[in-house]
């Protein structure tokens, strides 16, 4: 009987050490799963911080402000100009209005940061996708014209500058090295590539026509008579930038973007 | 009785074993050794002690009883039941553990964010956004600035001199903070490079007019509209001031290392010595009267009694009333004897 408890004590200390060493690994294995569940608890509250960060539900009630800082020139003619608009009258009754507060602007933040900003308000943000606003430019046109619309006069005036194509390719020239920076392939293919694409095919279709005049006339008629300008947009657009005789630059400019991002 | 020795010995460290185990399983430590394996490593100490001094005194004669024997097995049958029962347990739970780990993921496998933005892209969204947002904001500036803008009451000096005072009230607590203002209210003469107003000339910069939200009109001169500006600042910040004999002990204590570095002793002496000289001296003069304080709460600077106490030659002997006045006021304030010590450490300090 002695041997028998001896034996029978023995066996039972290796069963409890085993015992033991199965408790530790499990321990092990809960930490793991513990860790694991925090580390997605934390990418999810950053995933929603991101997401709010992104998403202009809100925001678009929200109050921004911002000074710019006018030597005392400035601080008058910016403000007596800013009356017409108070009073809901046209900038054209004061001098060069508009051009003179796009100035102010620029001496704040300088240009690039203004051309920043636009690109900035051409985008959409909501909290689960951001995209290009393919209507921007039109809405701008037609709302600039408006005696309300504060921002959307003093964009165009700005851009306005850039419809001169020597002016156009120096200053994508000087800045086109921050936005390639900025925008990452993924962002301008989820963003531009579309859009851009659509301006290089219609441009490619337009001058594949031996007579690009007799084109343009067939596209204007159909547009007129069919009432459909939106959908001859893209080509109107390059007929109105041939007027101003910049397509040939703008054509290059976009190709080279495209080119630049499909590496 | 030596050979009784080992045997008491063991019973002593059997019971020792028990009483330790007791304590140890009975105590509840954080982040500790769980239950199951306090009572398996318990156990097994425990039995193996137990099988000694069994033998050991089965061997010397004792305890040789059939019933010893089977209470040995029993025990030791019940061991092994209970450490396989908690061997199968626990393996059950390592592998249910396991299992979980499986499908929620190793740390080699986690899910990334499900929405649709990776960080890089987030990034510029924000960053584009935040571009956008600024535009918003100059449209904002430009409609208000315009809206409040009105030529013919209200000129563009003041808006200079509004900005300075928020640009001032920003840097406080720096040496740039304090260098402006020492040389606002000195009156740094750029042409001459000295100070204009030392000694009890300083009374005159602020006296007692209090400067209103003063309209500059159409002034040009940028020296004037800044020192109109951080006058007028500090005047208000002494007005608005905290004059508790703490909060004064605590400012200075923040602040002398800028006053020590805009003073240096020939500045020192040129602009401050005398009035702080003065200063200690009458009030050294005046602790020494049994009954100031009385004399205080009773009087001030219009009564004309005032001006015989401590006594009449003492107070003729100097230029200026001030210093008396001064006394009196820093005493219905309570910081007389802060404000008396302070005096007496800058004093010290430009001696050396």
């Amino acid at each position: 009987m002695k041997k028998a408890a001896i034996i029978i004590t023995v066996i039972s200390i290796i069963v409890s050490a085993i015992t033991f060493f199965v408790i530790k690994k499990t321990d092990e294995i809960m930490d793991e799963i513990s860790l694991v569940e925090e580390v997605n608890i934390s990418i999810d509250a950053t995933t929603k911080s991101i997401e709010s960060s992104i998403d202009d539900y809100d925001d678009n009630n929200k109050y921004y402000y911002k000074s710019i800082a006018l030597d005392q020139k400035q601080y008058v003619e910016v403000n007596e100009c800013m009356q017409f608009y108070i009073n809901g009258e046209s900038f054209e009754n004061g001098n060069n209005c508009e051009q003179k507060i796009v100035d102010a602007i620029i001496q704040k933040d300088g240009e690039l940061s203004l051309i920043k900003s636009i690109t900035g308000d051409m985008l959409n943000y909501t909290n689960t996708v951001v995209s290009l606003n393919v209507n921007y430019v039109r809405n701008l046109i037609l709302s600039g014209e408006r005696k309300t619309y504060l921002k959307q006069k003093l964009i165009l005036a700005f851009v306005n500058r850039y419809r001169d194509p020597i002016k156009l390719q120096r200053a994508f020239t000087n800045n086109k090295a921050y936005f390639f920076n900025l925008i990452s392939k993924d962002v301008y293919d989820n963003l531009y590539k579309q859009y851009i694409n659509t301006f290089l095919n219609s441009y490619n279709e337009i001058h594949k026509n031996e007579d690009v005049e007799a084109f343009y006339k067939d596209i204007y008629f159909k547009a007129e008579k069919l009432n459909k300008q939106d959908e001859y947009w893209f080509y109107t657009f390059w007929k109105r930038r041939e007027l101003e005789k910049n397509d040939h630059v703008i054509y290059t400019i976009l190709n080279e973007i495209n080119t630049h991002y499909t590496k | 009785m030596k050979d009784k020795i080992p045997g008491l010995l063991l019973i002593g460290s059997l019971l020792l074993t028990f009483f330790a185990i007791y304590l140890w399983l009975i105590t509840e430590e954080y982040d500790s050794i769980s239950v199951e394996v306090k009572m398996l490593v318990s156990a097994s100490f425990l039995s193996l002690l137990g099988l000694i001094t069994v033998h050991y005194f089965q061997n010397k004669g004792y305890l040789n009883y059939g019933v010893i024997n089977l209470f040995v097995l029993l025990f030791s049958i019940a061991f092994l039941t209970g450490a396989s029962f908690l061997l199968f347990a626990s393996y059950n739970t390592y592998t249910k553990r396991l299992k979980t780990l499986k499908t929620s993921g190793s740390l080699e496998n986690v899910i990334l964010s499900n929405s649709g933005f990776n960080t890089e892209d987030a990034q510029i969204y924000i960053d584009l956004k935040e571009s956008r947002n600024r535009l918003l904001g100059y449209e904002t500036f430009l409609k208000e600035t315009a809206q409040n803008y009105a030529p013919s009451d209200y000129s563009y000096a003041n808006v200079i001199k509004n900005e300075l005072i928020n640009q001032l009230s920003n840097k406080a607590g720096t040496q740039t903070y304090w260098d402006e203002i020492l040389n606002s209210v000195y009156v740094f003469d750029t042409i001459n490079n000295t100070y204009k107003r030392g000694g009890y000339e300083i009374m005159y910069v602020f006296g007692n007019d209090v400067y209103p939200n003063e309209d500059l009109k159409n002034t040009t001169d940028m020296d004037f509209i800044r020192q109109k500006s951080v006058l007028e600042y500090w005047q208000a910040q002494l007005l608005d001031a905290d004059r508790t004999p703490e909060n004064i002990a605590s400012f200075w204590r923040d602040n002398k290392a800028f006053f020590y570095t805009f003073f240096s002793k020939s500045q020192y002496d040129r602009l401050c010595k005398l009035v702080v000289d003065d200063l200690i001296t009458i009030k050294g003069k005046i602790n020494e009267q049994p009954n100031y304080q009385e004399f205080y709460e009773n009087y001030n600077i219009s009564d004309p009694i005032f001006l015989t106490f401590p006594d009449k030659a003492f107070v003729k002997s100097y230029k200026y009333s001030w210093p008396f006045s001064f006394w009196d006021r820093r005493y219905e304030e309570g910081n007389d004897s802060v404000i008396y010590k302070i005096l007496v450490e800058i004093q010290k300090h430009y001696q050396n």
